[in-house]
């Protein structure tokens, strides 16, 4: 968005999440969103009827089994008579809902917009064939591609490039399932070591289990508004988005010319639309954490480079080195990341939450330092195909 | 191929239906409202009994979605009816047995014997037809 | 509120099947619109898609692809046309977006032969009961039957004008025991709207005032009156009151079954047994539907209409209204005003 360098655009007032698992039997999909909306706005101290926009965001269904659920999934919720719509870019989802909330509150059409998003992982028997789905017949079905064999595509091209070893390609997740062990919400609570990464099954070479994140149910909302309502309490703004669509069937990808899908260029593309619009021009010195979509540690890497936090030197090896761990002076994932527990229509939302609760110092026992009081999140949509930046203020 | 879990509440509303023929709904403060079938918003509610009556709002009628090959049940139509008690409409089986389906026709639920841990496990007939429970079609 | 985004170009068509591939279809309007518009691809930077999970089997990153939106900003808002507009026009009007393609699309003439939508019904309380989109429609049109002017010789004439209308009498009307009335006439269509900053002083049709009002899947309403609804929405649109349609030179509605446009547009003045002329001239979009893009073509058609009209100096800035209603019952209803304009 255009204007005045780092002025907000939209105010975070209130946040909730559940704890995430693999399954949650307790609840149904329509339940999540429901206890979701209310803890967002409790957590706000704002009645449901001052709430005048409510965007939900769920991809895929195909783990779900109902189509288009927006529409049981809305009933009673706040703002649902004012519903402006379900957002649906994979796990880009909510950070892009989150954006276009913000657009709603920044264009005067709206004062308060609720955002939310509940996944139930669980449901279905074989959640990779539900989103194997989604691949074009044509050009990606007959390869035996997933998203597992994506990534680890790109591990094994990091890999080589920059020659690493498998077992300081590991680092990244022995630092977030570390992170995890503090977060009440995290899936993952047990922290590992990088033998045993090294010994979980290998997948798809070179990732392993250990790598990837669980399959996760979960939920989570955001309320966001044109002014902060809670005087005693940290406010905290959105103030830039970039967006990227790289937008290619990944079957028609494996040309020369084309490296984004490597090195993660269309990511720094929508980080560099994001900073711009916020005014950042050095974000290793003027962003203070990160939140980054990273269902393998992979993408926690390119996103890292992507997002420009590690002022040269590839991103695995500067963890191996301390750099980007939760007492570093540029933490990236705190709460542990998606490698503890990734709902894919929520994760979007976690991300942003998490960034929120640690620039309020509100994160208890996985409280990090807050050097500069900025953060960037970002969310990754299929195979490098859509990408979401996003910055906050306190 | 999916399985789905009804959740804590639907859980209990759908075993209320099986075990002990009763209908009820899940009252909150807040919200403030009354939900059939019951939603969990994460706050405090209690279970609210409603029926067996109910009003007759609005039918589908067989004819137009004979053809659809939809799933509707044989001798029964889609309607929205107004349980006593209720607040607001729900979509429930119907069983007309020949009378008109006017707006305002009174109703009263119906209990399979058998279940099936779904909407299919109860309905609604005219208050004149027999009172005893009816078998499931 | 003055109008941040103008609609500058369209492009759209309808098929019974396409005789292309989709992709290749969508294309084509997206640059029919940029050739409307006088804007290159070069000049767009933001795309907003409009495309159902059952209706393209085009994966999500597939359809920024197919739309031709490499590079560029993205969102995909498969709920409604209406919303997808709303995405759109915010997203110009919180000064994210320059110059924007709104794209949508669905291959529905299959739904035809078989209805998948009986999957939007919850597993629990609503397919079991068989509470499909089709029979919830069924149901609401039975419910609108009882309300004033709803005569059923009138109800047909009008299924069968929208029909003409639509399809220029080149498709016969689908058989079956519903009334046609009753009837969703699915096909195959795609939509192209290129929209711009008002701001930029170039011609095109502003977009004056939108809102968007929803229910569940099961409404809480007394009744599922389309009316009131289009009541709501209108009543929604900042800083205005109930009109009654006089202001306007076209109304369009896109509803589920015509009985239940018929009904939306009756809330703005329409009666059935009298035809105004300006009620639906595309022919609407319950026997156009493509799914839940099905009122893009509306909006599309209204600003061209209107764009025309507005060239001869003798008359007065016209205004359009498009009702978007998508749903089993039209429960997310979107009103949309437009106005031919210079904006300056």
């Amino acid at each position: 968005m255009t204007g005045i360098p780092g002025r907000p655009l939209a105010h975070v007032l209130g946040t909730a999440q559940v704890p995430m698992r693999t399954r949650l039997p307790d609840y149904t999909y329509a339940d999540l969103l429901g206890r979701v909306a209310y803890k967002a706005i409790a957590d706000a101290e704002v009645e449901a009827r001052d709430v005048d926009g409510l965007i939900l965001a769920m991809s895929p269904t195909t783990p779900l089994g109902l189509d288009e659920p927006q529409y049981w999934g809305i009933a009673g919720l706040p703002g649902a008579h004012r519903f402006l719509g379900r957002v649906h870019i994979l796990a880009a989802s909510s950070l892009a809902a989150f954006r276009l909330a913000c657009s709603y509150v920044a264009s005067g059409r709206k004062k308060r917009v609720l955002v939310v998003a509940a996944d139930l992982a669980d449901e279905v028997p074989s959640l990779t064939g539900a989103l194997g789905q989604l691949h074009d017949p044509f050009t990606d079905k007959q390869v035996v591609r997933n998203a597992i064999v994506s990534a680890a595509t790109q591990m094994a091209v990091y890999m080589a490039r920059h020659k690493l070893s498998e077992r300081i390609m590991a680092e990244v997740v022995v630092k977030n399932r570390g992170n995890g062990v503090l977060n009440e919400y995290a899936q993952l609570r047990q922290a590992i070591t990088l033998d045993d990464v090294l010994n979980s099954p290998v997948m798809t070479w070179p990732m392993k289990r250990l790598d990837s994140s669980p399959r996760s149910s979960g939920a989570a909302a955001i309320l966001v508004g044109d002014e902060p309502v809670q005087p005693s309490r940290t406010a905290v703004t959105a103030t830039g988005f970039g967006s990227y669509a790289g937008g290619r069937f990944v079957g028609s990808r494996m040309v020369p010319e084309d490296s984004a899908y490597f090195d993660g260029s269309d990511l720094a593309e929508a980080a560099n639309r994001a900073y711009a619009t916020a005014g950042i021009s050095d974000p290793a010195e003027q962003i203070g954490l990160a939140e980054v979509y990273a269902s393998f540690g992979i993408l926690e890497l390119l996103s890292i480079e992507a997002l420009r936090l590690n002022n040269g030197g590839n991103a695995a090896e500067l963890i191996r080195d301390g750099r980007f761990h939760r007492n570093s002076a540029l933490p990236v994932n705190p709460s542990g990341g998606a490698t503890c527990g990734s709902p894919i229509s929520s994760t979007g939302l976690i991300r942003v939450i998490e960034a929120v609760t640690q620039l309020r110092g509100e994160a208890g026992d996985r409280q990090i330092d807050v050097k500069t009081p900025r953060a960037a999140v970002s969310a990754i949509a299929g195979a490098f195909q859509t990408h979401e930046v996003g910055i906050l203020e306190a | 191929m999916f399985r789905h879990s009804a959740g804590r509440l639907g859980s209990y509303y759908l075993t209320a239906i099986r075990t002990q023929k009763r209908l009820c709904g899940w009252q909150t403060v807040s919200p403030s409202r009354l939900s059939v079938p019951p939603r969990d918003f994460g706050t405090k509610g209690e279970w609210t009994d409603i029926g067996p009556g109910a009003e007759l709002l609005s039918f589908a009628p067989s004819e137009w979605v004979a053809d659809s090959g939809e799933a509707v049940l044989r001798d029964f139509v889609l309607g929205r009816v107004l349980v006593d008690g209720a607040e607001v409409p729900l979509f429930v089986l119907v069983k007309l047995n020949g009378a008109d389906g006017k707006r305002g026709l009174r109703l009263s639920v119906r209990f399979a014997k058998g279940h099936t841990g779904t909407g299919v496990d109860f309905w609604f007939e005219p208050v004149s037809a027999s009172a005893s429970e009816g078998a499931q079609s | 509120m003055r109008p941040g985004a103008v609609i500058a170009g369209c492009g759209w068509k309808l098929g019974r099947p396409f005789p292309d591939r989709l992709d290749v279809v969508i294309r084509q309007a997206v640059l029919a619109a940029l050739a409307e518009s006088g804007l290159s691809i070069d000049d767009i930077d933001s795309f907003v898609t409009v495309a159902g999970d059952t209706l393209d089997g085009i994966s999500v990153p597939g359809r920024a692809e197919v739309a031709g939106n490499y590079g560029r900003r993205y969102l995909n808002v498969p709920s409604s046309a209406g919303h997808g507009l709303g995405a759109a026009v915010t997203q110009i009007e919180a000064g994210e977006a320059k110059n924007l393609i709104l794209v949508g699309w669905g291959a529905a003439t299959k739904y035809g032969a078989f209805d998948p939508r009986r999957n939007q019904a919850d597993p629990f309380y609503a397919r079991p009961i068989g509470a499909s989109p089709r029979v919830v429609a069924a149901l609401q049109a039975n419910e609108i039957l009882d309300m004033p002017g709803m005569e059923k010789s009138a109800l047909q004439s009008y299924a069968d004008a929208m029909a003409q209308r639509a399809w220029d009498g080149t498709v016969a009307p689908e058989a079956g025991a519903a009334p046609a009335w009753v009837r969703t006439g699915f096909c195959d269509g795609a939509v192209a709207i290129v929209l711009r900053r008002a701001s930029d002083g170039k011609p095109g049709v502003a977009v004056s005032d939108f809102a968007s009002i929803s229910r569940a899947y099961s409404p809480e309403d007394d009744r599922l009156d389309t009316a009131e609804w289009v009541k709501e929405a209108l009543s929604a649109m900042s800083g205005r009151g109930y009109t009654d349609g006089t202001e306007f030179t076209v109304i369009e509605a896109a509803a589920p079954t015509p009985i239940a446009e018929a009904r939306a547009l009756s809330a703005l003045g329409f009666a059935s047994d009298t035809d105004q002329g300006k009620f639906n001239p595309s022919g609407g979009g319950a026997t156009a539907h493509f799914g839940q893009a099905t009122a893009l073509r509306q909006i599309a058609e209204t600003s061209r209409r209107l764009a025309a009209g507005s060239k001869s100096s003798s008359r007065r800035p016209s205004k359009g209204l498009v009702l978007d209603l998508t749903g089993p019952a039209g429960q997310h209803t979107t009103a949309i005003m437009l106005q031919a304009e210079t904006v300056q």
